[in-house]
């Protein structure tokens, strides 16, 4: 095995929601720079492990580790400033302020400045915004209010709020999600451009595995909570184990 | 394809916006500076009552309205801040030294509330803010030797080059004035951007590492600051405090206020103030139902026009504007913005 620096490593994570277990037992080693795509069908658990990662919810049992740190228990807002964001399966953007004022604020909270009563947020962090919002293409858009975007760019907005602090790790809950074929092979596009401009890590969850194939280096594959199987794409896609309980079943 | 950041950065039309409020504002100040020179005392007295409790509203507001915490118990900052000040003036502190220190420890007062009331959910917060004010009232009532009791502190003094007409008036209005900015800046800077943030959508707030509740912690202190200095601008022009200040029914009127003025306006609930303290001087005189009256006025404004009366105008100007706008383009103007 090559040896590479761990960016983020889950032991046995395991969440309950009373006697039903949506996450069980999950092990994974994220490399540092690496792509990982999670995928798994509806209900499979994949948000709900997001949820995990990122403090929304907390593990039943097991470890999560960030670089050399366990993160176990640590709030949204702490692990965000750790460098771990997040794009949400279901877009949660600020409705009634402007695009460019949604990245803006992205940027203050991270950055822990947003108990600063008196400062405004100076030029420096809105020139910034405008950068990553041309980087996800809706620069054009800075003005109006981010409630009345059209899906599609509302899910790019998604994306630069996710985007804008620099994170070491950046987690995107099915950016595809309700995209058209084009759509989507666009913000594939995209993602591979910011991944290799930006050098981040980056965890995506996914339903169809044909949409990640081309995009990620690793493979996980989540069915009822369990890991079924890990690797690279041409190993999992010719997993006989995947074939039968996944791909299978999506073709009947 | 890709746009140059530097050479399309367009002006925000909120900036155009902005001015007009201002110009608004400005006028608004300047008509209400002159209220000593054309009103009678009376109303130069309802007129100040009006100023303090915009004041209070906008402040209240500020919470309510702009950080989502709806609080029940701003009367307990406002009469804190009151009575903090007449006891100091009473007891031969300097004028300055109270005025300064009244506000700030309304807000002291205001952080041990917020760090405790904030730790529970929404509704059970209301009901502890609810519950403090009541705690208030009854503390101030029992420190019959300190407070007055029932009674209050009547002829509180203030310094002679305070207590003319005009030079009261103009004093209430400045400091009134410079408050309302202040807190309007606050509102504007990274903290206020911060605190809409979570309003809107506090799932993604904290996921974008804003912590919630110290921001609403310090929202209320803020807010606590400037409710108490509205109540000591109560006293530099009533020259008496009483229990009441302290009463529920205080807490509940700058919220109404605000619903009347309109939430979603900085300004709004000093609207408010200025038509609910309108209604209750002269609806009053005719019957003593009048708050039922103004209830049932919230209510159906609540129920057909939740933006409330600035609100309806900001909608109406839209409109009008919309109107001439749509004139302009068939007279040949070409394309919309
Ligand atoms: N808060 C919750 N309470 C109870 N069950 C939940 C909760 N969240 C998710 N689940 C269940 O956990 C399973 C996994 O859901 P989820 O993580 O959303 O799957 P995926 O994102 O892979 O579609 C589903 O069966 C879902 O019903
Ligand atoms: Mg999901």
């Amino acid at each position: 095995m090559i040896e590479t620096t761990a960016a983020l490593t889950v032991n046995g994570l395991t969440r309950r929601f009373g006697a039903f277990t949506a996450v069980d037992q999950v092990d994974m080693t994220v490399s540092e720079g690496e792509i990982r795509a999670v995928i798994g069908p509806n209900g499979a658990g994949k948000t709900t492990l997001f949820n995990l990662l990122t403090g929304n919810l907390r593990a039943t049992a097991g470890e999560i580790h960030l670089g050399g740190n366990t993160i176990n228990g640590k709030r949204p807002h702490e692990l965000a400033q750790h460098g771990l964001t997040r794009a949400f399966q279901t877009t949660n953007i600020f409705p009634s302020m402007t695009v460019h004022e949604n990245v803006v604020t992205a940027l203050l909270g991270v950055s822990r400045r947003t108990l600063r009563f008196w400062a405004l947020a100076g030029e420096r962090i809105e020139k910034r915004a405008d950068e990553v919002l041309d980087l996800v293409g809706i620069y054009e858009q800075r003005n109006r209010q981010a409630g009345i975007l059209a899906h599609g760019d509302q899910r790019a907005l998604e994306l630069a709020i996710a985007l804008a602090p620099s994170p070491k790790i950046l987690l995107l809950d099915e950016p595809t999600a309700g995209m058209s074929p084009y759509e989507t092979q666009r913000s594939v596009e995209l993602l591979r451009k910011i991944w290799r401009e930006l050098k981040l890590t980056i965890i995506l969850s996914e339903h169809d595995m044909d949409v990640v194939f081309g995009l990620a280096q690793q493979i996980t594959v989540l069915v009822s909570g369990r890991v079924l199987a890990d690797g690279a794409p041409t190993q999992v896609r010719s997993n006989p184990e995947v074939i039968s309980a996944y791909l299978g079943g999506e073709d009947a | 394809m890709q746009p140059d950041v530097r050479t399309t950065l367009v002006t925000p039309p909120r900036r155009t916006r902005n001015i007009s409020i201002v110009v608004v504002a400005v006028a608004a100040l300047i008509v209400l500076a002159l209220g000593p020179l054309v009103l009678s005392a009376s109303l130069q007295f309802l007129m100040l009552t009006m100023i303090v409790y915009a004041l209070f509203a906008v402040a209240t507001n500020f919470l309510v309205g702009f950080s989502g915490l709806l609080s029940f118990g701003q009367a307990v900052f406002f009469g804190f801040g009151a009575y903090t000040a007449a006891l100091l003036w009473t007891h031969g502190v300097p004028f300055w030294v109270g005025f300064i220190a009244a506000p700030f420890m309304a807000a002291l007062v205001a952080a041990f509330v917020a760090v405790v009331s904030l730790r529970t959910s929404r509704l059970y917060f209301a009901l502890l803010t609810l519950g403090f004010s009541q705690l208030a009232y009854e503390i101030c009532d029992a420190l019959y030797n300190f407070t007055g009791g029932e009674t209050g502190i009547p002829g509180i003094n203030i310094p002679n080059a305070l207590s003319g007409n005009m030079a009261n008036f103009e004093f209430v209005l400045l400091v009134a004035a410079v408050a309302a900015l202040a807190l309007y800046w606050v509102r504007r800077s990274s903290f206020g951007m911060a605190l809409q943030a979570i309003r809107e959508n506090p799932t993604r707030a904290e996921a974008v590492g804003i912590h919630i509740y110290w921001h609403h912690v310090l929202a209320y202190v803020i807010a606590g600051l400037v409710c108490g200095l509205a109540g000591v601008l109560y006293v530099v022009y009533q020259q008496q405090v009483s229990p009441s200040l302290l009463d529920w029914t205080t807490s509940g009127e700058p919220v109404l206020m605000a619903v009347l003025g309109g939430m979603g306006m900085y300004l709004g609930p000093a609207v408010g103030s200025f038509i609910y303290l309108f209604l209750q001087n002269y609806v009053g005189q005719f019957t003593v139902q009048w708050p039922l009256l103004v209830g049932a006025a919230v209510l159906i404004l609540v129920i057909v026009y939740p933006r409330g009366f600035v609100g309806g105008l900001a909608d109406a100007f839209g409109w009008i504007r919309r109107r001439l706008g749509a004139r302009e383009m068939v007279a040949g103007e070409g394309s919309s913005p």
